[in-house]
């Protein structure tokens, strides 16, 4: 399949859901979408044959937004496997909730799980959220993936 | 009594259970597990976090440490996401040396794998003969990047070192070793009627259930799922190279294990390949060669060896976004890269194929005996500090 072929197909599947779709060459897609469809969404790519997620990525723009981006692919059918598809969703800084894409895709339960524990997301209907995965069972404070948690150094730059 | 009195919980775990430091809850009932759930990140290193104040270069042996036994899957992956951004592409020579040692290190990384397993299961020897064989192959990527495990060996551009002399002979000499050797695993391990009744349809994965769960790399194929970096997006030098994707139809913990067996053959095969058709010229881009003053220039070519031109100390990589991906030996390893222009990453995402693969501890070993735990376990290939990263 062609990388614009393919980019128009997924442009027509979720042009009702205010997506905005676009591309690198040769083999990425971007979909963009508001945090109320990115289930919707995601169940659309699925059944396109975006069968599984490889890996959930939380970034932290101080202040303004939290990005979540899915990098999702597929190993059905290898003429898919070649593109990345990233959905992408931004979340208020203030708020930063979304509905967990579990149900859709389970590829995503330890990885949900982590940008919850690390960065503080919160997934809304995942079954692990408050437990805490790499940090410590006691652990309190800010999320350390977050910019406002400066890491130490001993005043050695190596 | 119900089946809440008459379960127990059993710790299997933190202290190395196996492979590394984990912790498997196990609640079982008699010796049937009824669930099991694996809780890791006792040797998390912040590697995310720690990128996001390291310079660029520093950040290569900081993302090797986590998988000691498949360093250079993430090295590659990480050097490829960060060439993205640069727009800087390795000269051929480099791609074939980078597919070189790739390869070296898939078969021991395979060795050690199976080795564990081995010894989980009560093969001691199986353990030996694997952790003797990977020896060679450690010995010929010393000699090829100065380093036994942690070879830092691939940079933006190119790779730090040129082919030793005679270095094909000692390859060409392991190779028929390894050829001559593999017959003697399959008499004394994989045909003994002991192991395979230790795995065979121990652990099945379903193919449905690999493609759903989004499992990575031989437990993948394993589970006859034909995917492969390496064919679906080929990178390095594997455009020119003549291989089979390794697949196997059972899904138990054998087939997996002898998808790595078959694995190694392959390796062989695209080893040999590769030192047949490895173009001479460059190891290193043309612009960053050019940065080099003329007198270390000469140098450089004299011995084969990198000198870094000055512009390595302070790399500052463009704004914007890049994924790589790369089949390492334990499987899929992603980079997502997110570059605000300055000389360390504005946020660095790190999936290696372990963590993709815990998942597979609470499904696999719903309802198996708690000897097949190990046995599962095994097969998976799994190090927890890759996982935890």
């Amino acid at each position: 399949m062609k990388f614009e072929e393919l980019k128009g197909l997924i442009e027509e599947k979720v042009r009702d859901l205010g997506a905005e779709v676009s591309g690198k060459e040769p083999n990425v897609i971007e979909v963009k979408v508001p945090r109320e469809k990115v289930v919707e969404a995601a169940m659309r790519l699925r059944d396109m044959g975006f069968d599984h997620v490889k890996a959930v990525t939380a970034v932290d723009y101080p202040n303004e937004r939290f990005e979540v981006v899915y990098v999702s692919s597929s190993y059905s059918n290898l003429d898919l496997a070649y593109f990345l598809v990233n959905l992408r969703t931004d979340l208020p800084y203030d708020d930063p909730r979304m509905p967990s894409l579990l149900e859709v895709w389970p590829s995503v339960l330890y990885q949900e799980h982590e940008e919850h524990d690390l960065m503080g997301i919160v997934f809304e209907g995942h079954p692990r959220m408050g437990e805490r995965l790499l940090l410590p069972e006691n652990y309190e404070g800010i999320p350390p993936l977050r910019k406002e948690f400066k890491v130490k150094t001993e005043g050695i730059n190596a | 009594m119900s089946l809440e009195e008459r379960e127990l919980e059993v710790l299997i775990g933190p202290q190395h259970p196996a492979s590394g430091h984990m912790r498997l809850v196990a609640k079982i009932d008699g010796d049937v597990v009824v669930e099991l759930r694996p809780n890791i990140g006792y040797v998390h290193r912040s590697v995310e976090k720690l990128a996001e104040v390291k310079k660029y270069l520093q950040i290569i042996p900081l993302v090797e440490r986590p998988s000691l036994a498949d360093t250079t899957a993430n090295n590659l992956t990480y050097v490829m996401a960060v060439e993205k951004l640069l727009g800087i592409e390795p000269p051929p020579r480099a791609q074939y040396l980078r597919t070189l040692l790739a390869e070296i290190n898939r078969i021991h990384s395979h060795f050690y794998g199976m080795g564990i397993h081995g010894v989980m299961i009560g093969s001691s020897t199986a353990y030996m003969w694997c952790f003797g064989d990977r020896e060679p192959l450690i010995e010929l990527a010393q000699e090829l990047t100065g380093a036994r495990l942690t070879y830092s060996y691939i940079v933006p551009g190119g790779v730090r070192r040129d082919l030793p002399q005679g270095f094909e002979d000692k390859v060409e000499k392991v190779m028929r070793y390894l050829e001559n050797r593999m017959p003697d695993y399959f008499d004394l391990y994989f045909n003994n009627p002991v192991t395979r009744a230790r795995l065979e349809g121990v652990g099945v994965l379903s193919r449905e259930d690999a493609i759903r769960l989004g499992v990575a790399g031989p437990n993948l194929r394993a589970s006859g799922v034909p995917y492969d970096v390496r064919k679906v997006e080929p990178y390095a030098a594997y455009p020119e190279l003549d291989f089979e994707v390794v697949t196997e139809e059972a899904g138990d913990a054998f087939a997996r294990v002898m998808v790595r067996v078959r694995e190694i053959q392959e390796s062989i095969k695209i080893i040999r390949q590769v030192l047949k058709k490895i173009p001479d010229g460059p190891i290193l881009n043309e612009k960053y060669m050019k940065m080099i003053p003329p007198n270390l220039r000469k140098q450089v070519e004299e011995t084969g060896r990198i000198k870094f031109p000055g512009v390595f100390a302070n790399l500052r990589v463009p704004a914007g976004e890049a994924i790589a991906r790369v089949e390492g030996g334990r499987g899929e390893v992603i980079f997502h890269i997110v570059s605000d222009g300055k000389m360390s990453p504005y946020r660095m995402r790190m999936v290696t194929p372990s963590f993709r693969n815990v998942i597979l501890f609470e499904h696999l070993t719903r309802g198996v005996r708690v000897a097949d735990i190990p046995a599962i376990y095994g097969s998976l290939d799994y190090f927890p500090p890759e996982a935890d990263r």
